[in-house]
């Protein structure tokens, strides 16, 4: 059953790595914590919803028109809401983001209503027994996802010029305009990107936990935890502490107590960060 | 919602002005007032508009074979949005302005709890037709009546048929860890101990939890035969397609907050043959003669079928007009009360009803089953 518990643990932290990548994203080119990323992965959940199920159009063709418009939608939020506030201090800025969520969150709602809506699998949800192991088809896939994600992700901050434009966008505003970095554009990029990875864990998602409007709330609460867990300004760290606190979550049910389920997953966290408050990928700060 | 609340509204108004213009030209008697409280708009108007119906069907029948007392009956709405101070506000207009002989409503529990302080200070009989936490009538207010079973009741009648009919003897319990769960699974727990039988696993989630692969991996390997979930249909959805992916293929088992065709919907094969308690179904091959009767007429005036809200509205009329037939013409608000906690063994379409001590609806709980492709099917009582 240890496996077995493991092997669920690491599929469920997958997506909670997806959402964390948003967040470090956010961080580290904002330097914000953007509590309304949950709500971006709605949006993509929703947007594949209106164009594969609604409008029927082939899986393949709605993934990206999903993830696009999602994108769109993103660069139209932080034109709205974001953007007017870089000059202002922090906080401002972080509480946009949380009024935002609570903006989209009952938005979903009015249109969509509370009830969740079904979203047909596209990987595969009948386990293969691998000895006496099952494993989901589209778990696998979700985790493959995530990871190959972390790389490009990786790859694009640190070796691609826009990349780098963004992380000294976000490390020192002033200087980087003055070596020619257009920010607001910058930022506005990390913003569309962020929103699409956001969008994508949604998409990800859909088919395993159905799509409802405030889907967001919860796995955006486990993202930003396994953000803050694996260090913010790292986007392995943020893989890493989500796969983290989906294992911890599925190993405190297994073999402690459910009903202490969340508060020993998030005990354990609070522990490893008084001993590493950076996070454990993040550089010292 | 909004323009559905007009159309309500608006329909409100013409059935009183109808019945007005009715009670002006037949009767010289002043008619006798239902005062109904229910969330007309906001969130949980879909509900508040089938209340309404299911009374508004109740008067038309009474009406149609001579009224109460040889006086006609009419009602008056309130919307109160399912906020407990608007609920306050509408019962108080209710029972000071228009005088109502008795109210039937909310839908709401802490909406009810809120306005049935307002009929017990102003001594009015009120039956709240489906409001089901277990307080309100648990908190000496002798005025208030309820009709639907409350989750007690239903716990217990769904522990009882999977132990005594379908013999199982090892069932776990899986719960969501807030008031509405966890009070589900104590009430399991405890009959199951009644039984005898040890439960092999209890195990809880939080309400807004995804992923309960982690409790029924443990329930698996703990040797269940049957699962008992007490949450709301969508997490009922998660479950049940979990645990088939898990390999826990055991009988799923609930309460009356898993009917929804939302489930099916949602869960797939995962959820057929789910068993779970409810207290009226719109099945007329299965149902009682009464429930027969209810659903077609209810169908024939509404172009809809009955929800289970309909019906214990509809029951709640009949069940106060019986209590006052009772009671005599003065329609003594004590002795309409007092006919009301007498009733017993009364044929409702919601079932056999008797009213207990407590002022709540002891009666016989159906167990119905998820078919195969979608539906429900009636699977005890046996008929």
């Amino acid at each position: 059953m240890f496996i077995q518990q493991v092997i669920q643990g690491l599929a469920i932290g997958s997506v909670y790595g997806l959402m964390a990548l948003g967040y470090a994203l956010m961080w580290q080119a904002w330097a914000v914590l953007d509590f309304a990323r949950g709500e971006a992965a709605m949006i993509g959940a929703f947007s594949i919803l209106i164009f594969h199920s609604f409008f029927k159009i082939p899986f393949v063709v709605a993934f990206p028109l999903a993830i696009a418009s999602s994108a769109l939608l993103g660069y139209v939020i932080q034109w709205l809401a974001y953007r007017p506030l870089i000059g202002g201090i922090p906080i401002n800025r972080l509480i946009a983001t949380l009024g935002m969520g609570i903006l989209l969150r009952n938005l979903a709602r009015v249109i969509y209503g509370a009830d969740p809506y079904p979203f047909p699998t596209v990987f595969g949800d009948k386990p293969v027994s691998i000895g006496n192991v099952l494993v989901v088809p589209q778990n696998v896939w979700i985790t493959a996802i995530g990871f190959t994600l972390v790389i490009l992700l990786r790859v694009f901050l640190t070796r691609t010029y826009t990349g780098k434009a963004m992380r000294a966008a976000a490390q020192d505003r002033e200087t980087a305009a003055l070596m020619g970095i257009r920010v607001k554009q910058s930022m506005a990029l990390t913003f569309v990107l962020a929103t699409g990875l956001g969008a994508m864990a949604g998409l990800l998602v859909a088919p395993v936990y159905f799509v409802r409007a405030d889907m967001g709330l919860s796995i955006g609460l486990r993202g930003f935890a396994s953000a803050v867990l694996g260090g913010l300004d790292s986007v392995t760290g943020a893989m890493v502490g989500g796969l983290l606190l989906g294992v911890t979550e599925n190993l405190a049910a297994g073999y402690i107590s459910s009903g202490y389920q969340a508060a020993i997953a998030f005990s354990i966290m609070i522990l490893i960060l008084i001993f590493r408050p950076q996070g454990i990928m993040g550089r010292r700060l | 919602m909004g323009r559905l609340g007009k159309v309500v509204a608006a329909a409100l108004v013409l059935v009183l002005v109808a019945s007005f213009a009715a009670g002006c030209s037949s009767s010289k008697k002043d008619p006798i007032k239902i005062g109904i409280v229910a969330p007309l708009s906001g969130g949980a108007a879909m509900v508040g508009d089938t209340l309404v119906k299911g009374v508004a069907l109740a008067i038309k029948q009474i009406n149609a074979a001579g009224g109460i007392h040889g006086r006609e009956v009419i009602y008056i709405a309130e919307d109160d949005e399912q906020i407990p101070a608007k609920s306050v506000s509408a019962v108080n207009k209710l029972v000071y302005n228009d005088k109502v002989d008795a109210v039937i409503g909310t839908v709401n529990s802490s909406a009810t709890l809120a306005n049935m302080e307002v009929t017990r200070k102003a001594g009015v009989p009120q039956i709240t037709p489906i409001s089901s936490n277990p307080k309100i009538t648990k908190l000496g207010n002798e005025w208030i009546f309820r009709l639907q079973a409350s989750d007690e009741h239903q716990a217990r009648a769904i522990v009882d048929y999977a132990i005594n009919e379908l013999k199982l003897t090892k069932p776990a319990v899986i719960y969501q860890s807030d008031d509405y769960g966890t009070g589900g699974k104590d009430v399991i727990v405890e009959r199951l101990k009644e039984l005898n039988v040890n439960p092999v696993a209890v195990e809880a989630f939080a309400p807004d939890a995804q992923d309960m692969t982690g409790q029924l991996l443990k329930i698996k390997n703990a040797g269940a035969d049957g699962l008992f979930m007490w949450t709301m249909y969508a997490q009922a959805a998660l479950i049940a397609k979990q645990a088939r992916q898990m390999g826990l293929n055991v009988q799923l088992m609930g309460g009356g907050g898993l009917t929804n065709p939302k489930l099916v919907e949602l869960a797939g094969d995962a959820a057929y043959g789910l068993l779970n308690t409810q207290t009226f179904f719109p099945d007329k091959k299965g149902a009682s003669p009464e429930a027969a009767a209810f659903i077609d007429a209810y169908e024939k005036e509404y172009g809809m079928l009955p929800d289970s809200n309909a019906a214990m509205s509809y029951d709640s009329m009949m069940i106060l007009a019986k209590a006052m037939e009772a009671a005599g013409p003065s329609l003594d608000k004590k002795k309409v009360r007092d006919a009301i906690a007498a009733t017993k063994d009364y044929r409702g379409v919601t079932g056999v009803i008797t009213i207990d001590e407590y002022g709540d609806a002891s009666r016989e709980i159906l167990i119905i089953r998820v078919k195969v492709g979608g539906g429900y099917e009636v699977v005890w009582p046996k008929r």
